[in-house]
């Protein structure tokens, strides 16, 4: 855990995750990158669009027997709604990613996918049909030839079922990267037979691929939820 | 509030207060651009589109300006549940928040389809078609061949194809987290494994697998207090369980239990009985010697057993009739029976044909151990013509039997035969509705 004081206006930023590098600002909605040194604000956070997500920023759960506390958020809109991503800090030191879309919840972690070259070969022939796909205008359809194919990442068959264009609404907490409004992304949902979940996200046609399970809401025994008027 | 953070800024930077609280979840409510009408958002977040109660005009939720998809100005339908209307099913709490009239291709089946929502749960949905309701959840996972293969495996267990069709959007009310159009057309596959369907809904943008599970009217009637009659239930849904599900099995268990003990009976008696000859002989009636009664020698029976009194006689073309009695020499209680032996055979139109027999047997089921003689009155065709009968007698005791096994068999499995064919008849009525009937229901189409 790192304790930084906002340049804009003083207060305490707290970064408890060692691979968090952007934070928002609680008191000032400041956004502050970490350098190895200092600190630096770009700019101030508009308060991100409304929801009724019972999950907050210090919201406890567990997933797999390992406890998770959420520590940042990022609003993801696409064509058709938006979701959230919250950002998990874990028992082991691990982060992990809680997503949270039409109602239902994805739990992953990031995988390295340069250390496995038949993956890296994988996302490569990926990135290259999505390029050709994007060309030929059918991304913003979601539809396409890649949507229900399978892709191999490391021992997991997944397909293909969501292919879109995201822009960040907004972040709040503390994130492992920098996560203005505006940021652009394609995303891309998998799933498995077994319940297994995926996500590849491609910033600037780099990917960053994740990997986990969907999971269900009594499943994670969450607490410190968000008060809901009416629930 | 402002002072109280100077200060706290001012002393070395180190914030005490708490940050400034973040709005409570809350439901969102804005005004019909269309009709001026309050429109009360629930699914905050997710809803992208909502439909004005008071004008039905289609409302992008997503938009700033509440951009308007499609103006519309007709009365809202009414429907068993209500927008807005909570319930709580199997304990989790629900409130309805969108509704779907939906038709096949050729509209001739109609089906509900509510949308139910809890910020935790997030959606589910209501289904009814003729009566019958389903409790379905969106699976977010790859099924292998659903929508292409006639049977798919989802956590193990096989799920049969029974429809392949089209849906279409007749009408929309309240809020969605998809963008509704009237007239949308959808393909939809259904695959049954009662009580449940995955139904897998495909258009040229998405796939859409869901697991429903069958749900019983008066359920629904409660978790949501309705008043008004359920609609009845017309048709035998494709994955309504057959009634008594759990009964049926243990009927079939009992019945097992029950035969399987009935037979270690029988093999037990069977095994440990004596099966011993008590008397045996043969006689030769003359016709002066008919109307008298014969009677036996005296002979033993050494413990209570039951008793096998075989006959027989060479007669040809002819008939005898026994009337027997056997007697307790010690308490004179008599046992009567009779017996008939008739053998007739011949040559027709080239054929030889026979009927009957020359020999009889008849139990006495129990009798106690003592000293016995059997009477026999004896009458035939065969006096005049042979001029004598030939009767030759043989009495065992505590035969082996197997009409009590057959007799017991057949109790036990006289109802679970008959649950079986009214299951069968059902399975039948099920599949009725479907293009991929079984060939083992099939049995009327073939006759059509």
């Amino acid at each position: 855990m790192k304790k930084v004081n906002c340049p804009s206006c003083g207060a305490e930023v707290t970064f408890q995750s060692g691979i968090s590098v952007y934070a928002v600002c609680a008191y000032c909605r400041s956004m502050i990158v970490r350098h190895d040194v200092d600190v630096e604000s770009i700019g101030t956070m508009a308060s991100l669009p409304e929801d009724m997500s019972p999950l907050q920023i210090g919201t406890e759960g567990h997933c797999q027997g390992q406890f998770f506390r959420i520590i940042g958020r990022l609003k993801v809109g696409w064509v058709d709604g938006a979701w959230n991503e919250w950002f998990l800090y874990m028992d082991d030191g691990l982060e992990g990613w809680l997503a949270e879309a039409q109602g239902s919840y994805a739990i992953s972690l990031e995988i390295d996918h340069r250390s496995n070259p038949e993956t890296e070969q994988a996302l490569n022939r990926l990135v290259a049909a999505l390029e050709k796909q994007e060309t030929n205008g059918f991304l913003d359809a979601t539809s396409g030839p890649l949507l229900g194919s399978y892709i191999t990442l490391g021992t997991q068959q997944l397909k293909v079922v969501d292919i879109k264009r995201a822009v960040c609404l907004g972040s709040e907490g503390e994130l492992p990267f920098a996560a203005p409004r505006g940021r652009q992304t394609i995303s891309i949902d998998l799933s498995g037979s077994g319940g297994e979940f995926g996500c590849i996200e491609l910033l600037d046609g780099k990917p960053r691929v994740y990997l986990g399970n969907y999971v269900e809401w009594d499943e994670m025994g969450c607490k410190n939820l968000r008060a809901l008027e009416g629930w | 509030m402002e002072d109280n953070m100077q200060d706290n800024l001012s002393q070395s930077g180190a914030v005490t207060a708490p940050p400034p609280e973040k709005p409570k979840g809350k439901p969102r409510r804005f005004n019909c651009p269309s009709c001026g009408g309050t429109i009360t958002l629930k699914a905050v977040g997710l809803s992208v589109h909502a439909v004005c109660s008071s004008c039905s005009s289609v409302i992008d939720t997503t938009d700033e300006n509440y951009r308007i998809i499609e103006a519309a100005h007709q009365n809202t339908q009414k429907t068993l549940l209500d927008i807005g209307t909570r319930g709580r099913l199997k304990g989790i709490e629900w409130e309805v928040i969108g509704y779907t009239d939906k038709t096949d291709g050729l509209e001739m089946y109609h089906w509900d389809e509510y949308l139910l929502y809890n910020p935790c749960y997030g959606f589910r949905f209501l289904v009814q078609e003729s009566g019958n309701w389903n409790f379905v959840k969106v699976l977010r996972r790859d099924v292998p061949g659903a929508g292409v293969s006639n049977e798919i495996v989802f956590e193990g267990q096989k799920f049969a194809l029974f429809l392949r069709g089209e849906a279409v959007v007749q009408y929309v009310k309240g809020e969605f987290y998809w963008r509704v159009k009237k007239g949308e057309r959808t393909f939809v596959a259904d695959y049954i494994a009662p009580p449940r369907i995955i139904s897998v809904e495909k258009n040229n943008e998405e796939i859409n697998i869901s697991l429903g599970e069958y749900i019983e009217p008066g359920d629904i009637a409660s978790a949501f207090a309705i008043r008004e009659k359920m609609p009845d239930k017309t048709v035998v849904a494709p994955n309504q369980p057959a009634s008594g599900q759990d009964g049926y099995r243990n009927m079939w268990l009992v019945a097992a239990a029950a035969f399987a003990l009935v037979l270690t009976v029988q093999f037990t008696t069977m095994a440990t009985a004596d099966n011993a000859e008590v008397y045996t002989n043969s006689f030769i009636v003359r016709p002066p010697q008919k109307g008298q009664t014969i009677a036996t020698a005296s002979f033993n029976i050494p413990k209570e057993s039951n008793v096998l009194i075989q006959t027989s006689s060479q007669i040809d073309n002819e008939w005898l009739e026994l009337d027997l009695s056997l007697i307790d020499e010690k308490t004179d209680k008599a046992y009567d029976l009779k017996q008939a032996i008739e053998y007739y055979h011949g040559y027709d139109g080239g054929e030889h044909w026979s009927e009957g027999s020359q020999s009889a047997e008849s139990y006495i089921s129990k009798v106690p151990a003592g000293n016995y003689r059997l009477l026999v009155d004896m009458d035939s065709g065969a006096f005049e013509k042979n001029g004598g009968v030939l009767l030759s007698m043989a009495i065992r005791r505590d035969v082996p039997n197997w009409s009590n096994f057959l007799l017991a068999t057949a109790s036990i499995f006289i109802y679970p035969l008959f649950a079986l064919f009214k299951r069968w008849n059902f399975e039948k009525n099920r599949w009725s509705e479907s293009d991929y009937t079984p060939a083992i229901y099939r049995i009327n189409e073939e006759e059509d």
